[in-house]
């Protein structure tokens, strides 16, 4: 589902963000990701799902090898990739139900099924009661909840999560690792970037260690 | 069925961009306003001289003056006369005192020379209207009428006015070009500072999967939006212009009776002014949007 061949990753002035990066990860894997900060592994969600390309290498997702997207496939690209992202990335101008609803319009959903689909997503992330409210409202930790309920509005193939559990207390961050377990096991491959080693021996999973770029990994 | 249905979410999106731009919007509005305001104002005046010139050119008013010791039985047989002949149409004798109340109205020094003069110098005279094809063949049956002095046709007026018109069009529609580029130009910078300013939200729109025609359908329905105001509030705005200029202006030129009577411009006139607005919103907006690129 996800491979990365000999892939590095050099910014201008020649800041490496990862160096000689070769990994598969399965269809209906789960997988985390980890690493101190600055390790490289926000540069590695983002290359799978092409917002960044590699500067060296190869990086194959969902059967697409992404430098060879062209740029109007990108979108039909990353509508089977969900993403929490780190910063939540919400539409500060839309209201949480609107958030949510809006990926759906854009994936063409008819509107019968946009309402039932956002509140059920919701009711997941336990914020059903906030739809109306703006991001802006929310704590990071509701903020965070809502990222990842639209991330998984869709059922995507992938989904990609940078610190989804970062402003999240214990017991909710389990909640929500429980959640990706159930997306997991519905066949969605799941890659978690985290800095939380606990949570990381908690579920026993495969993981991926980065450092200075360099990826080693562990498999439990 | 997703076609309605995308269309209405361009509409919505459209729409919610347009009230949230505020100030930016109704700037754009203002100018579109204005320059539409200008175009109706000209495209009022263009399509009265047109209509005035292509009535006269049809049916032409000439006037046959009688030499001056011409009774008015006989003038009023030449008139019977005249108006048994094919082409001719509106024959009126017209007696001289009637003649010089016409000339005084048009020409108010007239009147007073008439005064200074104590009697009226004008003759006994026909106006009458001579379809443009049968002008000819009507000078040659008037031929043996040697109370005819004179006959005065508008040709001269008519081709010299409709020089003048051609040189006064070809610099309305150079103005008129102006003003749509102008137009087009603030649209087209409205519209991209509308992009810069929602930058962010373009960029996450993209990174969760969305179609660029998504991104930038509201985009060219917000400038088409704006055109759609700005050629609205232009037409009515320049339409009510033309009724002030009319009633406080145009009636002074009292020599140039047809200015007082322009009229407004017909709807489908109207109709157009406003295309044009919409058009040019749509255009410049979809430019603008056009230089989103991908993230």
């Amino acid at each position: 589902m996800i491979h990365f061949f000999h892939v590095s990753k050099v910014y201008e002035k020649g800041n490496r963000a990862l160096h000689e990066v070769n990994v598969s990860i399965g269809k209906g894997e789960f997988a985390f990701l980890t690493g101190p900060s600055g390790a490289g592994k926000t540069t590695f969600l983002k290359l799978i799902f092409r917002e960044e390309l590699p500067s060296y290498g190869r990086v194959v997702a969902n059967n697409q090898n992404t430098i060879a997207l062209k740029k109007h496939q990108i979108p039909d690209f990353r509508k089977k990739i969900g993403v929490v992202f780190q910063d939540f990335k919400l539409l500060e101008n839309r209201t949480v139900f609107e958030n949510i609803v809006f990926i759906l319009k854009v994936l063409g959903y008819p509107a019968s099924f946009l309402r039932d689909r956002a509140f059920y997503v919701l009711k997941l992330v336990g914020l059903q009661h906030r739809y109306n409210d703006y991001p802006r409202q929310l704590s990071g930790g509701e903020q965070q909840r809502i990222a990842i309920a639209r991330a998984l509005v869709n059922e995507p193939l992938i989904l990609l999560a940078d610190e989804p559990t970062g402003n999240l207390d214990p017991d909710l961050s389990l909640e929500i690792m429980a959640l990706f377990e159930k997306i997991n096991s519905r066949g969605t491959t799941v890659l978690i970037a985290t800095h939380d080693r606990e949570m990381i021996k908690q579920m026993r999973k495969r993981t991926l260690y980065l450092d200075h770029g360099h990826l080693q990994e562990h498999r439990k | 069925m997703k076609l309605f249905i995308d269309f209405g979410f361009y509409i919505r999106e459209g729409w919610a961009n347009f009230t949230r731009s505020g100030m930016l919007s109704l700037f754009s509005i203002l100018i579109i306003s204005i320059s539409i305001a200008v175009i109706t104002l000209f495209s009022t005046v263009f399509f009265n001289v047109d209509h005035y010139l292509k009535n006269m050119k049809q049916n032409p008013v000439y006037s046959i003056f009688l030499t001056s010791d011409t009774t008015v039985k006989e003038g009023k047989d030449l008139s019977l006369y005249l108006e048994t002949l094919k082409g001719v149409s509106d024959v009126k004798l017209v007696l001289p005192d009637e003649g010089m109340k016409k000339l005084a109205k048009r020409f108010p020094l007239a009147g007073e020379i008439q005064k200074s003069l104590e009697e009226n110098p004008l003759p006994l005279s026909i106006r009458l209207r001579i379809n443009t094809a049968a002008a000819a063949t009507i000078k040659q049956a008037l031929k043996p009428y040697t109370i005819v002095e004179s006959i005065y046709s508008p040709h001269f007026f008519l081709s010299e006015l409709e020089s003048i018109s051609s040189a006064v069009s070809f610099f309305i529609a150079l103005i008129a070009a102006i003003l749509v580029l102008a137009s087009v130009f603030t649209i087209f910078n409205v519209i991209r500072i509308t992009i810069l300013a929602r930058q962010n939200d373009i960029a996450i729109m993209q990174l969760v999967g969305a179609d660029m025609k998504y991104i930038r359908a509201p985009f060219a329905v917000e400038g088409t939006l704006q055109g759609l105001s700005g050629g609205i509030l232009g037409a009515l705005f320049g339409s009510g212009l033309i009724s002030v200029i009319r009633a406080h202006y145009l009636t002074r030129f009292q020599y140039l009776p047809f200015l007082s009577r322009i009229t407004s411009l017909p709807l489908s006139y109207f109709a157009g002014i406003i295309l044009l607005s919409i058009a040019m919103g749509l255009f410049a907006s979809t430019l603008a949007a056009s230089r989103i690129d991908y993230v």
